[in-house]
C-alpha cells in the first residue's frame, strides 16, 4: 500500500470539512477524487500534504505516519502536488521552476551552496540537464528561458506538473489538471499523465470535474460530497451507484 | 574640474550603502511581509564591530569588514529566534513584529550606548582620504573601498539569488511562502538564512557609512534606517532591484540638492523626491504587478 487514509476528519472551528474520509492508493494507481464544488477534494490534498493538520484518523505513506510532519519533509519524502489555481513564480523562467521543484533532491548544503564548492557546480549543472530532459519530456523545452508567466494556459498547467516531477516524486497529486483546457489539450494531458505513470512509475492521485478524463484514466475513484466519502470503486461501479447520481443531478422523483 | 561628474562619484558612493542597507530591509520584506526596523541598530552595531576589530585588533579594514559581517549574521540569527519566529508560531498580526523588532532597536541603540558611550569616534586615518585625480572627477581612497566593497556585495547577491540552489529557495520563498514549501524547501531554514544575510550586509553597510563619514555613534543606526526604508518602498517591496536603483537614486538626489544650493534642505530634497515618485508609482520603481504592499 502506497498511501493510505484511515477515518481521516478535519474540522476547522465548529465546521467539519471532512468526515471519516478512508481510502487506499496501490502504487501504479491512477486514482479520482471527485464531487461537486467545495465537497472537500481540496482538503484531503491539503491533509496529505501536511498544510492542514488533521484532527483525527491518520494519513500512511509507504505503511508509516507522515501525520504531524512539516510540509517540505513530506515532499522529501516522496510526494508531489499541483494546484487548483495556478502557482507559478511571476519572476521566475520556466527552467528555474523545474530547479526550484528539483531542490529537495539536491544535496549541497546551505555552506556548500554559498561557497561555490565544485560539487556544487557540478550538481547544479546535472540539474540543469536533467531540468531540460524533463521540459523536453512535456513539450516546454523551447520555452525553457521564457519567463512562466509568459506561457499559454494549457503550457503553464504543464509546466506546474513538469515542476512537481522534478522533485523525483512517487506519487503526484493533481488538483484539477485539465481545468480550463479545451478538448485537444485535455486529450494531450490524458496522454502526458499516462505516461508519468507509464514511464516514471509515479502513482497519481487527481481531483477532477471533467469526468471523461476521469472516466478514461483512473482506474479506481472516490467520490465526495460535503465531506463525506458517497462512494468507492471502479469508474463504471461509481459511475451506476444511486447516491452519485443523485448528488451530480438531484433525485429523480423532486 | 567638472562639477557635476564629482558630485555624480559623490552621490553613487553614499548611494551604494544606502542600496545595500535598504536591500537588506527588502530580503526580509520579500520573505516574511514585515518591516525589520532593528535593521538600523544591527547597522550600528556593524559599524562599531568595523571599528573595534579595526582599533583594538588592529586589522585591516577588509578583515574588520567580514568580522563584522559574521557578527551582523549572528546578530540576524539571535533576532529571528527571540523577536520573529515566537511570534510566527503564534500566528499574530504583522504588527506584531514590527512592534517586537522596534523593541529589538532600542535595545541594541541603549547597549551601544552603555557600552561604547555617546560619543562620536572615527575610524583611524589608515586608508588614504587624500584625493587622485582622475581627470573628470577626484575620488579619495575610502570612496573607492566604499563604492567597490557596495558594488561587490551586490553582484555577489545577484549571483546568489540567480544561480545558486539556496537564492532559488529564497526567490521562491519570497514570492509565495507556501507554495515555496509545498515543492519541498524548508521555508524556516530560508527564513533564518535571509535574515542572516539581511543583517550581514546591513552591518557591512554599517561599516562603509562609519568609514565615509567617519562618525561612528549609538544613534546612527536611526537616521539610517529610515532612509533604509525610503529605499524600501521605493525601490518597490521585496524588489532586490529596486532597492539597488533605489539607493542610488537617494544618495544622488542627496549629494546634488547640497551641491546646487540647498545644503539646509538636503533630506527634504531628497525625501521630496521619494513622495514624488510615489505619485507617478505607488507601488514602486520596479515592483511588478502581485507582490504589493500587502501579503
Amino acid at each position: 500500500m502506497l498511501l493510505e487514509l484511515k477515518n481521516v476528519v478535519k474540522k476547522f472551528g465548529g465546521i467539519t470539512a471532512l468526515s471519516d474520509i478512508s481510502f487506499q492508493v496501490e502504487k501504479g494507481d491512477i486514482f479520482g477524487i471527485i464531487g461537486p464544488n467545495g465537497a472537500g477534494k481540496t482538503t484531503i490534498f491539503n491533509m496529505i500534504t501536511g498544510v492542514y493538520p488533521v484532527t483525527s484518523g491518520d494519513v500512511l505513506f509507504n505503511g508509516q505516519s507522515i501525520c504531524g510532519k512539516k510540509t517540505f519533509e513530506i515532499i522529501d519524502g516522496g510526494i508531489a502536488r499541483t494546484f487548483q489555481n495556478i502557482r507559478l513564480f511571476a519572476n521566475m523562467t520556466v527552467l528555474e521552476h523545474i530547479l526550484v521543484g528539483h531542490h529537495c533532491r539536491m544535496k549541497t548544503g546551505l555552506l556548500g551552496s554559498l561557497l561555490h564548492t565544485a560539487s556544487m557546480k557540478k550538481e547544479e549543472a546535472e540539474a540543469v540537464e536533467e531540468a531540460h530532459k524533463l521540459l523536453q519530456y512535456v513539450g516546454l523545452d523551447d520555452v525553457a528561458d521564457h519567463l512562466a508567466t509568459e506561457l499559454p494556459y494549457g503550457k503553464q498547467r504543464k509546466l506546474e506538473i513538469a515542476r512537481a516531477m522534478a522533485a523525483h516524486p512517487q506519487i503526484i497529486l493533481l488538483d484539477e489538471p485539465a481545468a480550463g483546457m479545451n478538448d485537444s489539450e485535455t486529450a494531450a494531458l490524458i496522454d502526458l499523465i499516462r505516461g508519468i505513470r507509464d514511464q516514471f512509475g509515479i502513482t497519481i492521485i487527481l481531483i477532477e470535474h471533467d469526468m471523461n478524463l476521469v472516466m478514461t484514466l483512473c482506474n479506481r475513484l472516490i467520490v465526495v460530497n460535503f465531506g463525506r466519502m458517497l462512494a468507492e470503486g471502479a469508474p463504471a461501479d461509481v459511475q451506476n451507484n444511486p447516491a452519485v447520481i443523485e448528488a451530480y443531478l438531484g433525485k429523480e422523483d423532486e | 574640474m567638472n562639477v557635476f561628474s564629482q558630485q555624480l562619484i559623490n552621490g553613487l558612493t553614499l548611494g551604494s550603502a544606502y542600496a545595500v542597507i535598504a536591500i537588506g530591509y527588502t530580503l526580509v520584506f520579500g520573505v516574511l511581509n514585515i518591516v525589520n526596523m532593528a535593521h538600523g541598530g544591527i547597522f550600528m552595531v556593524g559599524a562599531y564591530i568595523g571599528l573595534l576589530l579595526v582599533t583594538e585588533a588592529g586589522m585591516g579594514i577588509f578583515p574588520a569588514l567580514i568580522g563584522a559581517m559574521i557578527g551582523g549574521a549572528v546578530l540576524g540569527y539571535l533576532l529571528e529566534l527571540f523577536a520573529l519566529r515566537p511570534l510566527r508560531r503564534r500566528k499574530v498580526t504583522h504588527l506584531a513584529p514590527l512592534i517586537s523588532t522596534i523593541g529589538v532597536s532600542i535595545f541594541l541603540e541603549s547597549v551601544a550606548l552603555l557600552v561604547w558611550g555617546p560619543q562620536t569616534r572615527s575610524f583611524p586615518s589608515t586608508i588614504s582620504s587624500e584625493l587622485m585625480d582622475m581627470g573628470a572627477f577626484k575620488i579619495s581612497g575610502i570612496q573607492i573601498v566604499s563604492l567597490g566593497t557596495a558594488v561587490v556585495l551586490m553582484v555577489l547577491l545577484a549571483l546568489m539569488l540567480n544561480k545558486t540552489k539556496i537564492g532559488k529557495a529564497v526567490r521562491a520563498t519570497s514570492e509565495n511562502i507556501e507554495t515555496a514549501g509545498l515543492l519541498g524547501i524548508n521555508t524556516g531554514l530560508i527564513i533564518t538564512f535571509t535574515v542572516m544575510l539581511a543583517s550581514a550586509l546591513g552591518a557591512a553597510a554599517g561599516v562603509l557609512i562609519g568609514l565615509s563619514f567617519n562618525a561612528i555613534e549609538p544613534t546612527m543606526g536611526t537616521a539610517m534606517g529610515f532612509k533604509g526604508l525610503a529605499v524600501l518602498i521605493m525601490g518597490g517591496l521585496g524588489n532586490v532591484e529596486g532597492a539597488m536603483a533605489g539607493g542610488f537614486i537617494l544618495g544622488i538626489a542627496e549629494v546634488f540638492s547640497v551641491a546646487y544650493g540647498a545644503s539646509t534642505y538636503r533630506d527634504a530634497v531628497a525625501f521630496g523626491l521619494i513622495i514624488l515618485i510615489l505619485f507617478l508609482r505607488p507601488e514602486g520603481l520596479f515592483s511588478k504587478a502581485g507582490k504589493g504592499g500587502r501579503p
